[in-house]
């Protein structure tokens, strides 16, 4: 209301009497029947406006730069936010995407060492029938060839003892005839070779 | 003293010439062999008499025939075998016999490093060293 006062008051300080006069003349008849007067009014609404612009000026100019100082920090704070929350989803995902990654990690090592575990048993497992296999050749070929020593032995043995048998046999048995006899077929028989 | 390959030639030789017509050692021949030999040293002539020996020897051996034999054996019979021999080795051939009972029954007859075989003893080692 005072704003609109402002040009009324410029207006007054015109020399141009008769429409100040006239201005006044109608609102003393406005607010006469209400007690205001006029003067006091002015008065009051300078002083407000004094105030005002003292409070503006000292109060809510500060309180404004307070008031956008924290709005901003409060601006700031909720983007930090914002970018922690990002940043926070991302970090998220990479530890997903990685705990994925050491998992398919894990299996394939472990897939790894099962293959190799088996590969290592089977390679045991035939080498170990193969020293078997030859363990048992090799001892089949010693049992074979100790076989035929103790045969050889035993022919041997037999040979020896038949013909000192026969050696003693003939030796006691032989009649001086049957040795005269037999020297003279032998006498001849060199004779004749 | 050893000797070289001259006088062991020389030996040899003075051994063939010891032996008369029939191939037996004639004492003449080996008198006169020794007194041959007196031109030399001493010591060279005992090297060469000790190789003449051996080779009198071997002469010896070559011209006897040793019999061995088990059980009876007729006395025309040594001397038919002696004969035959004897033509075979182009010398005659001095007996000796010889009783060997471990032939069993049988004759073993040597002249020289040759040995003729036909006893029982042999044909039992023969057997046996074809069974072994």
């Amino acid at each position: 209301m005072h704003f609109e006062i402002i040009p009324l008051l410029a207006a007054a300080t015109d020399n141009t009497p008769s429409v100040l006069d006239s201005g006044i003349d109608a609102i003393q008849q406005v607010v006469g029947p209400f007690g205001v007067k006029p003067t006091l009014l002015i008065a009051q609404i300078i002083n407000f406006a004094i105030v005002a612009f003292v409070v503006y000026q000292f109060g809510i100019k500060a309180v404004l730069v307070t008031m956008d100082e924290r709005n901003k920090k409060i601006a700031d704070g909720l983007k930090y936010t914002d970018e922690m929350k990002k940043k926070l989803a991302d970090t998220e995902v990479q530890q997903m995407e990685v705990l994925k990654q050491a998992s398919l990690e894990g299996k394939k090592v472990i897939t790894e060492a099962r293959d190799t575990a088996k590969a290592l048993a089977e390679k045991v497992a035939q080498d170990a029938t193969r020293q078997a296999e030859d363990t048992l050749k090799k001892g089949q070929a010693a049992i074979a060839l100790e076989r035929q020593q103790m045969l050889n032995d035993l022919r041997r043995e037999v040979a020896t003892l038949v013909v000192s048998t026969t050696h003693r046999v003939l030796d006691r048995d032989l009649t001086p005839e049957e040795r005269a006899r037999y020297n003279a077929s032998a006498a001849q028989d060199m004779s004749k070779n | 003293m050893t000797l070289d390959r001259k006088q062991k030639d020389l030996a040899k030789k003075l051994a063939r010439l010891s032996l008369d017509a029939g191939g037996q050692i004639s004492t003449e021949r080996v008198q006169a062999v020794l007194s041959s030999l007196g031109s030399q040293t001493v010591r060279a002539r005992r090297a060469l008499l000790k190789a003449y020996l051996h080779y009198l020897q071997i002469e010896d051996r070559r011209s006897r025939l040793l019999v061995e034999h088990a059980g009876d054996i007729s006395p025309s019979e040594l001397e038919s075998m002696r004969d035959r021999l004897g033509k075979k080795y182009g010398r005659t051939l001095r007996l000796e016999t010889r009783v060997n009972a471990a032939l069993i029954a049988g004759l073993r007859a040597s002249v020289g490093d040759d040995i003729y075989e036909s006893s029982v003893a042999g044909c039992l080692a023969a057997l046996q060293s074809a069974l072994l």
